[in-house]
């Protein structure tokens, strides 16, 4: 079959809602003969299969069957069935735009591109705190990568909505199956090493209908991260876990106390956690929002360090599994720019020799240091600015500010 | 004690300010390449303010933002404003009510903005006369609606049905805005979670000692730097420091999310301000963002005589009060009975005694008594305006 693009669909017991999504796509004003959609049924108990099976749309559909192992394996199941150039990975709920899969394979200008698409999340009325944090949550990141001067990382690939050619999934070898979650990040984490350029596009919206996203869901799934973000750590001994990191380099007694706790009693940890769970419901009843954002953050952490520590198996391991982090940067792949002499030229020699690591001057005055950063992709020229501005402001404002005009003259 | 209104460019300032005649000092707006960094007040002599006095004080006023605003200027200057929301279209919504002489500069200030497609519309609410009809044929490009429920919130809410674009920016009758302003509130709609952004107010003019008090006690500006402000970040009831409806931009869809503006509130009504404020408050407690963007600079004509001033501050109470109110009873956010107590013991009762006892920084007593009585009577307001507004709506069918 001769068709440019692959929509690839995994589901699981949603019958009802993938049937809306499937009778939208007719809509799409990409031609209905260039694109094919791939549906794997993984695990399906409902009518799925069936409903598949009797649909007969204006564009080529293709139904495959797995037993139930999870996302990454579907999506990767779908992947090597298809017979597009290009491949969309779109989830079972979404309201996708009307030129969702036109945009997506216009920005594919060289086989190195990945496009993540727009997935904003649709939020009822009269919504829960929890979830109008997670709707403000994911607009700030897309704010963020709608801009030119954002610097992509591999946590910018949402698996329900990114594209990229066939032919570059296989040679990275697609989603790792063996997982417990966020597997879009380590996919992210491997393409960004494989030199893959990010593309944000906006106009390529998918509306995320989710209504099961809630407290604990959130929380078990904070578990899950902590446990996947030991493995990733695993597969990518220079993965640097920034947000482990920031939680474990704060040492205290208390936190060494909670550690042994969660190491030796979980289950008595747990239930203390699941008290401050209930009390949550009553903060958000009494409409008390601070008393709820501290709890909030507090039972996310707990989570989060207690999938850590499963995962690592003993807090000693932890703190070497997160902590050890050398890097090396040949000094070749380090750039020194000063931007005295302006920042066009500086943003022309970072674009020029695509630097690893960057130390920053004005005149004779140190500024600061870019990083390497593993999974982030490398520097550009637009980067520069941003930067300077969230980095370095202090630094920068130390050299520039106009004492001149405070000077008398006379 | 007159003061004159300036402002003064930093890169190009002048040595001698010499035309103030018939003024005992000058507010200065101080600027960076056009980026507002402080104010300041400074006496004159003789008519004049010899700059090169006041340098000290100068920087003191501005260092805190002049930093960050001489960072900004090195890397951005070179570049064109990146208005993300590309094609973003405005409806600019003046309410008045009797007031030609001031609309009339008003309308004037909004002729010279460049033109970006935007649409003008004046509501006249409830007008006794059709001075305002007159005065608006004048201007072809600028729409007339007339809107006859009395009431500041009523002809918001008539604006936002009105307008055809997407963002409705609301100004007062009596504020002058900047050339940029417009340009400068829009660049903040960058994403669809920000539903409404706020300009810095300043004086338009301190002619009388109670425009000067009233700017004092009251300063519709919320400092120099830029704030983000959303359920997350800050309590989303604490609206006092978002900025005010004399400018403020937001968009239309905010109608049909959360409802319009409280017809209950604000002036025009026995509750005689706080729809703003109120309507801030529910912004954020559905989960959305507002900005805050002290570049959107527009310059209000505070009330001239000493009677005017102290209804003005008498209705702050009032309208303080009856959007708590609201909150209480009908957003059933209980919390917002901590801040009647927090309000009186940090910042009422601190200020009776020091004007009293005329400490230094202290405000006029009258002000304070004429706030203080209009709290109390707030609540009491509120429910008698909501009934009213009820009636009407029965009477209208």
């Amino acid at each position: 079959m001769n068709v440019t693009a692959s929509l690839i669909i995994p589901t699981h017991n949603r019958s009802a809602s993938l049937k809306k999504m499937l009778n939208t796509l007719e809509l799409q004003l990409y031609p209905l003969q260039n694109f094919e959609v791939i549906v794997v049924a993984d695990g399906c108990k409902d009518d799925t299969v069936e409903m598949i099976n009797n649909h007969k749309p204006g564009f080529h559909l293709m139904l495959c069957e797995l037993p139930g192992l999870g996302a990454a394996s579907a999506r990767n199941k779908g992947a090597s069935v298809a017979n597009g150039k290009y491949l969309i990975f779109a989830d079972d709920d979404m309201e996708l735009s009307t030129d969702f899969i036109k945009e997506h394979i216009s920005l594919h200008t060289n086989e190195r591109i990945v496009v993540i698409g727009y997935s904003p999340f649709k939020l009822e009325s009269r919504a829960s705190i929890q979830r109008m944090g997670v709707r403000e949550w994911w607009e700030i990141k897309f704010r963020e990568m709608r801009k030119k001067d954002h610097r992509f990382k591999y946590d910018d690939l949402t698996s329900g909505n990114f594209s990229i050619s066939s032919e570059f999934f296989k040679k990275v070898n697609g989603f790792n199956t063996s997982l417990l979650c966020r597997e879009d990040y380590e996919l992210g984490y491997r393409l960004i090493k494989a030199g893959a350029e990010f593309r944000f596009a906006y106009a390529a919206k998918a509306f995320h209908c989710d209504e099961v996203t809630n407290l604990p869901r959130s929380l078990q799934r904070k578990k899950s991260e902590g446990i996947a973000d030991i493995q990733i750590k695993k597969l990518h001994p220079d993965f640097i876990n920034k947000e482990a990191i920031y939680y474990l380099s704060q040492r205290s007694i208390s936190k060494s106390v909670l550690m042994k706790v969660v190491q030796y009693f979980p289950s008595l940890s747990d239930s203390f956690a699941g008290y401050g769970q209930r009390l949550m419901n009553y903060f958000e009843k009494f409409k008390l929002l601070s008393s709820w954002s501290t709890m909030n953050y507090r039972l996310h952490q707990y989570w989060y360090l207690r999938g850590l520590l499963q995962g690592a198996g003993s807090s000693k391991a932890l703190y070497e599994y997160v902590m050890k982090n050398d890097l090396l940067v040949n000094e070749e792949q380090k750039l020194t720019i000063n931007i005295e002499q302006g920042l066009k030229r500086a943003e022309e020699e970072i674009d020029k020799s695509k630097p690893l690591a960057i130390d920053i001057y004005y005149g004779k005055k140190m500024i600061g240091t870019v990083n390497y950063e593993p999974g982030t992709e490398a520097m550009k020229g637009d980067h520069l600015r941003k930067v300077l501005k969230e980095k370095f402001s202090q630094e920068l404002a130390a050299v520039l500010f106009p004492t001149e005009i405070f000077t008398k003259n006379n | 004690m007159p003061k004159a209104v300036k402002n003064i460019e930093l890169t190009q300032m002048p040595a001698i300010i010499d035309d103030l005649q018939s003024y005992d000092g000058a507010f200065l707006l101080l600027r960076y390449h056009g980026t507002p960094v402080g104010k300041i007040i400074l006496p004159a002599r003789g008519g004049k303010i010899i700059l090169a006095d006041h340098l000290d004080e100068i920087r003191k006023a501005t260092k805190k933002r002049l930093k960050f605003a001489a960072v900004d200027h090195f890397l951005f200057s070179d570049q064109q404003e990146q208005i993300q929301a590309t094609g973003i279209r405005a409806t600019i919504a003046v309410c008045t009510r009797n007031r030609t002489d001031d609309l009339k500069l008003c309308l004037d200030a909004l002729m010279k903005l460049p033109d970006s497609g935007q649409e003008i519309i004046v509501v006249d609410n409830a007008p006794s006369t059709d001075d305002t009809k007159k005065l608006v044929a004048q201007y072809s490009n600028v729409r007339y609606v007339l809107e006859r429920g009395k009431g500041l919130d009523i002809a918001r809410n008539r604006a936002l049905d009105e307008a055809s674009h997407e963002i409705v920016v609301f100004t007062d009758d009596d504020a002058i805005p900047d050339t940029d302003w417009l340009d400068k509130i829009l660049r903040n709609f960058d994403s669809p979670l920000v539903m409404c952004v706020t300009g810095m107010t300043m004086p338009f003019e301190l002619e009388t000692a109670a425009q000067e008090e009233i700017e004092n006690y009251s300063p519709f500006g919320k400092g120099f730097f830029k704030k983000q402000f959303s359920f997350s970040k800050s309590n989303p009831l604490a609206t006092g420091s978002v900025g005010a409806g004399a400018n403020m931009a937001l968009r239309k869809s905010l109608k049909d999310e959360i409802g319009g503006f409280d017809e209950a509130l604000d002036a025009g009504t026995l509750t005689q301000s706080g729809g703003d404020h109120e309507f801030f408050a529910r912004i954020l407690l559905a989960g959305y963002q507002i900005v805050y963007d002290p570049e959107a600079v527009s310059w209000h004509r505070h009330r001239r005589t000493w009677k005017e001033a102290v209804n003005a501050i008498h209705g702050y109470g009032v309208g303080v009060y009856a959007f708590w109110t609201r909150l209480f009873f009908e957003e059933k956010q209980y919390s917002i009975i901590f801040f009647p107590k927090n309000w009186l013991l940090h910042t009422q009762l601190p200020n009776f005694y020091r004007s009293i006892f005329k400490i230094k920084k202290s405000y006029p007593l009258s002000f304070l008594l004429a706030e203080f009585r209009g709290c109390l009577k707030g609540p009491f307001a509120y429910f008698k305006s909501k009934k009213q507004v009820n009636q009407l709506k029965k009477e209208n069918g």
